[in-house]
């Protein structure tokens, strides 16, 4: 079958409707009103009749018949009428359309007047009727007067009327079909433009690179007041000049937000504009999604990399670990057997690097293993406080303030020893950082609190140091393995935070100014 | 003596001036169809009015008593009646013939008798002791020619059970087809008209002239009006006006007619 656009079915369709809607009124007014319209014909012919006959009745009176034969031809003039009599009161042919009649002795027509007063009697076997007159005055008889016509020629007559009319029914139907067709299409075509536009954007993606598809040029809308109504971004990207760049800006956020927003449903004329709009925003959306997609591949791909080092760095790890141990024993045999001041001195070195090497070995080694929370339920506050006290002799000895702001937070599910683990890390870390920058008022802040969402609750940890701070640069490289600014780091401090943060289905971010401060915000849902 | 009459004649003079208009009017008495008879006609008041000093405006009248009262009233400056009509306003007031109409080439008509065809009347004494009607009550052809026929053959109005007049032709001719009469004075063309084959005739009666023109006595442009008519030979107007000319009056040609009293005297009809 052919396909038809839109605008073709919708004008063919209205055509169609309209057509049987009118054909279907035609053929019930044709029904309805042809035995009506027979009716009022017949009646029609005999009011005519009596009128013509009463008009007159003056040449009863004188029997006047050339008066009488001149109203037998305006009788005539009805096209129904076959037949006239015209009879003077004792039954003789007065008048006729046909003249052998006159003269005629007709009493047996008066009969049916004999058993009625009526001056009228309608002696109907179709097709012919007959009317039966009495001209009167005073109640006294003149004549009589009897009309012959044929109803068969009132059907016809009516039927050719109903012809005309369905004819007339016919061009007025074709005309109101011509133009709602024209106006459909036309109509259609200004409704579905946007429907087209969106066609060719959609067609215009799928055949260029999708991330850097510009599908906005100018701006969807116009309007004065450019302002976006939530905030979230300085114009609205539906009247900006720039649309395309601030619904990238948007990404996702677009989708969760603007859809909502008053200004866009005041916007939006109709549903398919609203529709175009809400498919620039997935798109936006898609491509912010594609990019957090790719940033994910290539974190997955460095992690794999990094599981496989791991993996190998743990076996290396291994085989160092024995040799350390190996030379850790013979260093100690020689300090103790030898003696030798020199030899003892370079001893105590080699026990001391391979203690340290030992150490970061056994870091490795503990970062390399899969980690497997014992979930309990637990009070984080507790952990702190009990982290706080056992660190509190290396913050008053550095002269730094730490600073312990708890609120009231829910007891949830975590590995006690690792979230110790992770909270002596930081808290060492910051301290490392105050230590480093000669600040008059050193301080480490660490606080908890309860923060919620439409749909969730969240136990927040941030730990806050006004300590030498992170260059933006090296801010999305710190939780990565082996990235260290320290001299005497191993680099695996925070990315082990940061696993056992997300082993524990949390989430952690560092904001920070550099030279300024820091601030590690680490969110727990429960 | 002399000196009276002229001063008759001067007060004769200035009674007809003082009654003048600035128009003549045509007056023509109804014998068929008004609105027939007013197109026709009119083309008459048109030419004679660009002949005439004055316009002359038409006027159909239907009835014979209506137009001889207009006449009496000095309501009709020329007029065109059958000749019974014409008389009668001459004895009103003093009419003056100008003109027969000629129509089908002739000036002339007859009326005739006319019976049922199975009516038994084979003769026109037949008619004695019958009843009888006639086209009209006035006109030469249908009711005064008829009864000289009549009065020739020496049937007189008792020797009739009844004698009316049915007030036209085709009104006569329907009575005796419908047995309320057995005799009809009717116009002879009415006669082929309306008869349609049921009747025949008994016998015609003798030719009179159809329509003649007239004036007042004091028409001032006699002599106008007489070369106006005389000298129209224009077909188109003619043809439009329904006749073929104007025939002077002749004398002998209204002698017939001249005694109608007489005849109407001896057979009054019921109208």
């Amino acid at each position: 079958m052919k396909k038809f656009s839109i605008k073709w079915k919708a004008s063919l369709a209205v055509s169609v409707y309209i057509l049987a809607l009118l054909l279907g009124a035609i053929f019930l007014t044709t029904v309805i009103f042809e035995q009506k319209l027979i009716q009022e014909k017949n009646n029609s012919i005999i009011d005519t009749v009596k009128s013509i006959v009463e008009s007159y009745k003056e040449s009863f009176v004188i029997n006047r018949l050339d008066k009488i034969d001149e109203m037998i031809q305006k009788l005539k003039e009805i096209p129904e009428v076959k037949d006239i009599l015209v009879l003077s009161k004792d039954g003789r042919v007065i008048g006729s359309d046909k003249w052998d009649y006159i003269g005629n002795d007709k009493k047996d027509v008066l009969k049916i007047f004999s058993n009625t007063d009526k001056i009228l009697v309608i002696n109907n076997t179709y097709p012919k009727t007959k009317l039966f007159y009495k001209v009167q005055i005073n109640g006294d008889t003149l004549g009589y007067v009897v009309v012959n016509y044929d109803q068969s020629l009132i059907k016809q007559n009516v039927d050719d009327e109903i012809i005309s009319f369905i004819i007339q029914g016919f061009t007025i139907t074709l005309f109101v079909i011509i133009a709602s067709f024209i106006g459909t299409f036309l109509i259609t075509g200004i409704i579905i433009k946007p429907l087209i536009n969106l066609k060719e954007k959609i067609f215009d993606i799928t055949t260029k690179d999708f991330k850097h598809a510009k599908i906005l040029d100018e701006p969807l809308k116009k309007d004065k007041n450019k302002e976006c109504p939530k905030n979230i971004i300085e114009n609205c990207w539906i009247v900006s000049h720039t649309p395309q760049e601030d619904l990238d800006k948007l990404g996702e956020t677009a989708i969760k937000e603007c859809v909502k927003c008053e200004k866009y449903q005041q916007l939006a004329k109709d549903e398919i504009e609203e529709l175009y709009f809400s498919f620039c925003i997935m798109i936006a959306s898609l491509k912010d999604y594609l990019n957090k997609l790719e940033e994910a591949y290539k974190e997955r791909e460095a992690l794999n990399c990094m599981a496989t080092m791991g993996e190998m760095s743990a076996k290396i790890a291994h085989e160092i670990k024995n040799a350390l141990y190996a030379i850790g024993n013979a260093a100690t045999y020689m300090k103790q057997n030898i003696n030798n001041e020199i030899v003892k001195e370079f001893s105590g070195v080699i026990k001391d690097e391979v203690n340290r090497l030992n150490e970061m070995t056994v870091s490795f080694l503990n970062f390399s293993k899969l980690l497997e929370p014992k979930f309990q339920l637990n009070d984080l506050n507790e952990e702190v406080k009990h982290t706080v006290k056992l660190l509190k002799d290396d913050f008053d000895y550095e002269n730094v303030k730490l600073i312990v702001n708890l609120e009231n937070i829910p007891k949830f599910e975590f590995d006690k020893n690792m979230i110790k683990q992770v909270l002596f890390n930081m808290l060492l870390n910051a301290l490392d950082a105050v230590k480093e920058k000669n600040e008059k008022e050193k301080f480490v802040k660490i606080s908890t609190y309860l923060k919620k969402d439409k749909n969730n609750k969240y136990v927040v940890l941030e730990i806050e140091d006004n300590g030498v701070g992170i260059k933006n640069e090296h801010l999305d490289k710190v939780f990565k393995p082996f990235f260290t600014t320290k001299q005497k780091g191993t680099g695996l401090g925070l990315p082990m935070v940061y696993k056992i943060i997300r082993s524990h289905n949390g989430n952690i971010y560092v904001e920070s100014e550099y030279g300024k401060w820091t601030k590690f915000v680490v969110q727990f849902q429960v | 003596m002399v000196r009276s009459s002229l001063i008759l004649l001067f007060f004769l003079f200035f009674f007809c001036y003082s009654f003048a208009k600035d128009f003549y009017t045509l007056a023509v008495l109804s014998s068929e169809d008004p609105i027939l008879e007013y197109k026709r006609y009119s083309t008459l008041a048109k030419y004679l009015s660009s002949k005439l000093t004055k316009p002359v405006k038409l006027q159909i009248v239907k009835k014979a008593n209506r137009f001889l009262t207009l006449y009496q009233m000095n309501k009709i400056d020329i007029g065109i009646a059958c000749p019974v009509v014409f008389f009668m306003a001459n004895e009103k007031k003093q009419a003056l013939p100008i003109a027969f109409l000629s129509i089908n080439g002739t000036i002339f008509e007859a009326g005739v008798w006319a019976v049922r065809k199975d009516s038994g009347i084979n003769s026109i004494k037949d008619l004695k002791g019958k009843t009888l009607t006639l086209g009209s009550s006035i006109c030469a052809s249908n009711a005064i020619m008829p009864l000289y026929v009549l009065y020739r053959i020496g049937i007189r109005h008792e020797d009739l059970i009844d004698l009316w007049s049915s007030g036209t032709d085709k009104g006569a001719i329907l009575n005796v087809i419908a047995g309320f009469a057995d005799g009809a004075g009717v116009n002879e063309e009415s006669f082929y008209k309306y008869s349609k084959g049921k009747l025949k005739i008994l016998i015609k009666t003798p030719y009179v002239p159809r329509y003649i023109l007239f004036i007042k006595k004091c028409f001032p442009e006699k002599e106008n009006l007489k070369n106006a008519l005389f000298s129209l030979k224009e077909k188109k107007i003619l043809k439009e006006i329904g006749i073929d000319g104007f025939v002077k009056v002749k004398e002998k040609d209204l002698k017939l007619i001249k005694n109608y009293k007489n005849i109407l005297k001896l057979y009054p009809i019921l109208k």
